[in-house]
């Protein structure tokens, strides 16, 4: 059934922080998880985010380069490319574009449990009541929300 | 924290951004309030420059306190009729996402002078902020067919059109760009990026064309020099490729490139580099080099 996920604060702080920097443009970046936790299932901890672009986005090559790069670190530490996370510039718009989604597929086939984590610009402020996170997890084949 | 520092000094960091078109919103807030505002009638001939590249500056971070100073101010000096103050009225109802009031007075300034393209371009980024991209688009190609040298708005729709996942449409615009300015290595870049991302081999002898122009004018682009590489690979990896050892040299050219880059910036940890280039060689050597 549907794995339990737990982001921790190193990710999520790196998350808002990018985004944060780059208020005016649309932001996407990488989640890492442990291997060990991937191939228990159960509790998923997100241990670590990489922020991407925050410009040209939509383009392939750099991507590609940047998903080569990031496996082989990762794999160093024992750590799995488990998902990724996205902002729009729009400060109203949450929807999931095509590109974000095309590379949450990807991901996904190699690692089932994939996470698409798309941050709502609304509920970002200085005092923030939730996490701001719209989470949508690979299961069964399909997205489902978290 | 920003030191506190002299008026002139101030004054030519606001000009300096003004003429490079940065946008640098809490900055200029921050001046405003710490140096600015108390001095306002020492500021010569750029007062009211000034007022305007703070009151948009307010704009851009949600201070209607610091709008209503500066917009005060403007609107005393040059009456409401003035079309440069009726873009900040028509931009202040944008910081209240009162959309319809804001395309009235935008309107209003177009009926007086048709050919006011800042109007003009507020129209088009209200479509964006309402998230109808293709009016946006619509818009803005009709604007380009008047404006055509306005570069800022060329960029603009190339990105609107790689949102869109409009490619053609995007090189289009890229190609306009570089038309404007053909030594800037990173329109080359681009260009190569979004004719690489359309796919196919002529789509990637085009990218590698482009990759290696950005080269050549800057062999310090490592986008261009990725790109070289990833280009050159998969059109080396092709089956039906023919001129499978000219790819393959300027592969390892590239990769050649890039290591140095690497060493050079001091990262000589060679591991965390070499498993991108490798596994691209490798799928070379496969392929019978």
């Amino acid at each position: 059934m549907g794995d339990e996920i737990e982001i921790s604060t190193r990710a999520y702080c790196k998350m808002i922080m990018h985004s944060a920097k780059y208020p005016s443009s649309s932001v996407n970046g990488l989640l890492l998880a442990r291997t060990d936790d991937l191939k228990k299932g159960g509790k998923i901890c997100y241990v670590d985010s990489i922020p991407l672009f925050h410009m040209n986005m939509g383009l392939t090559p750099m991507l590609e380069v940047a998903l080569t790069q990031v496996e082989a670190e990762a794999e160093g530490s024992r750590l799995a490319l488990a998902g990724i996370y996205h902002a729009h510039d729009n400060i109203r718009d949450n929807h999931i574009d095509t590109f974000s989604q095309k590379i949450a597929d990807k991901l996904a086939e190699n690692q089932p449990s994939s996470i698409l984590v798309t941050i709502d610009s609304k509920r970002l402020s200085q005092d923030m009541e939730s996490s701001g996170l719209i989470v949508h997890q690979h299961m069964d084949g399909k997205w489902k929300l978290k | 924290m920003l030191q506190r520092m002299s008026l002139t000094e101030v004054k030519d960091i606001l000009k300096t951004w003004r003429e490079d078109n940065s946008r640098k919103s809490d900055e200029i807030i921050e001046h405003w309030e710490d140096t600015i505002r108390e001095e306002i009638d020492d500021l010569g001939e750029e007062k009211w420059m000034i007022l305007e590249q703070v009151c948009v500056a307010g704009f851009d971070t949600y201070r209607p306190d610091v709008v209503e100073d500066t917009l005060y101010l403007l609107i005393q000096q040059f009456t409401p009729s003035s079309l440069r103050v009726k873009r900040l009225i028509a931009m202040r109802y944008e910081m209240r996402e009162e959309w319809g009031e804001a395309l009235e007075v935008l309107d209003q300034i177009l009926e007086e002078d048709e050919a006011n393209s800042s109007a003009r371009k507020r129209k088009i980024a209200i479509y964006k902020a309402q998230g109808d991209t293709s009016k946006a688009a619509s818009e803005l190609t009709k604007y380009l067919r008047v404006f055509q040298s306005d570069q800022e708005a060329w960029q603009e729709l190339c990105d609107i059109y790689i949102q869109e996942q409009e490619y053609n449409k995007a090189c289009f615009c890229c190609e306009e760009l570089l038309l404007h300015n053909p030594h800037n290595h990173l329109y080359h870049q681009r260009l190569g990026e979004i004719r690489y991302t359309m796919g196919g081999t002529d789509n990637l002898e085009n990218a590698k064309q482009y990759f290696s122009q950005a080269v050549k004018m800057a062999p310090s682009n490592m986008r261009a020099l990725y790109g070289l590489l990833l280009t050159c690979t998969q059109l080396a990896t092709n089956p039906k490729c023919h001129k499978k050892k000219d790819y393959a040299k300027i592969v390892f050219w590239a990769s050649k490139q890039i290591s140095a880059r690497y060493n050079h910036a001091g990262l000589t940890d060679k591991q965390s580099k070499l498993p991108v280039i490798e596994g691209l060689m490798s799928q070379l050597d496969v392929s019978g080099k």
